[in-house]
């Protein structure tokens, strides 16, 4: 395998950490016989691997597995308690109460809604009444309109004359057979049902 | 120690001894991984510690596609990366008084100090360059698993690697801090 200039400085952080093949390991030690740039960018890695990490101390390290193990509990708890909290009796009856009460209070605001709008609404006029006639827009030239169509009995109160055309007059002109057949006409069609 | 797969498993028929068999394997991992990036021994604590419990919380959403390291990377990298977003006002205001007091001292400085400022001049990296370099130099995760615990090609980590050398050796270069061969 041939390994070019790049692909050196590429690898030497694994050629310092010794995680590569010894095939590869003398390759780039041949190259860095000949480059200086690579010289100097091994220098400058070995340089940054000095740069240590603080020891926070044993006790950190013993304590530490323990105390994961209880904080994953204590929140594990925490999500617990919370989900619990909803499944519990009281507060059960306690939502229910809640979504009852919201119903109600959503019923009765639309109730007083539609009050309002029937209410905003025009004053309700039945048909059976008899409106006011306002007098006061005719004027003396509507007279003698009115007075034509009186003439041709247009505007005449019909006021019928019911004895005029009453049956009175009608059965008094009839004779006392008449008036029995009549009478048996008129049981007879009364005894099957009209 | 255990296969990984199995502790996860056991974890999840109700093994909860198996989390500390876990953590005890990728604690030292974790913690040197979680102070490159946030540079504060404190703070590297708590962070590895929400690491793990994080991870074993969601531990249902290990798919097994990958190693299980390179998902407990995963997670150690994005709580990193969320905690410097958080209080990157506050360390970029303490960051600049202790670059003035370094460069001001630079004459006088021990071998211990040159290593503590090239770990600053580190954090001046963009996100994903550091990320790249502490992955590759300092976890020896190969191209390939670095891609994966970034969530990239292997032609971005390789990109990213390179121009964070390259720009890393520029800014010691700046402060007048120059590593020849």
């Amino acid at each position: 395998m041939k390994l070019d200039h790049n692909r050196i400085k590429e690898i030497l952080p694994d050629y310092l950490k010794g995680s590569l093949p010894e095939e590869m390991r003398s390759e780039i030690e041949n190259h860095l016989k000949d480059c200086k740039d690579c010289r100097s960018e091994m220098s400058f890695i070995t340089e940054l691997m000095k740069v240590e990490v603080p020891d926070p101390g044993d006790l950190f390290w013993q304590t530490l597995p323990q105390r994961v193990k209880e904080t994953v509990k204590e929140e594990k708890a925490k999500r617990f308690s919370v989900k619990s909290l909803f499944l519990r009796p009281l507060p059960v009856a306690a939502t229910v109460a809640v979504l009852l009460l919201l119903v109600l209070t959503y019923t009765t605001t639309m109730q007083k809604k539609e009050i309002k709008e029937i209410a905003d609404l025009e004053p309700y006029s039945s048909p059976f009444t008899i409106a006011v006639v306002d007098y006061s827009s005719i004027t003396e030239k509507d007279i003698p309109l009115i007075s034509e169509k009186l003439a041709v009995n247009e505007l005449s109160l019909q006021t019928e004359n019911f004895l005029e055309y009453s049956y009175v007059k009608e059965f008094a002109s009839l004779s006392s057979k008449e008036m029995e057949g009549l009478y048996e006409a008129i049981k007879q069609e009364h005894r099957n049902g009209g | 120690m255990e296969d990984d797969i199995r502790l996860v498993e056991r974890y999840i028929a109700g093994d909860g001894r198996s989390i500390e068999e876990l953590v005890m394997k990728y604690q030292k991992q974790i913690y040197a991984l979680v102070y490159r990036m946030i540079n504060d021994i404190e703070e590297t604590k708590d962070l590895t510690q929400n690491t793990f419990v994080k991870a074993i919380n969601g531990i249902r959403n290990f798919r097994k596609e990958a190693s299980f390291k390179t998902w407990l990377y995963q997670i150690a990298i994005n709580t990193s990366l969320n905690h410097i977003r958080q209080s990157r006002y506050v360390e970029t205001e303490l960051e600049e008084s202790i670059m003035g007091n370094q460069a001001s001292a630079l004459s006088d400085i021990i071998e211990n100090e040159k290593r503590n400022y090239i770990k600053r001049c580190l954090d001046e990296l963009p996100e994903r360059q550091r990320l790249a370099i502490v992955l590759r130099v300092y976890d020896g995760l190969s191209c390939s698993e670095t891609a994966k615990v970034m969530g990239c090609s292997e032609g971005a980590v390789k990109a990213h690697y390179h121009n964070g050398v390259k720009r890393l050796r520029e800014i010691l270069k700046e402060k007048g801090y120059e590593i020849r061969s």
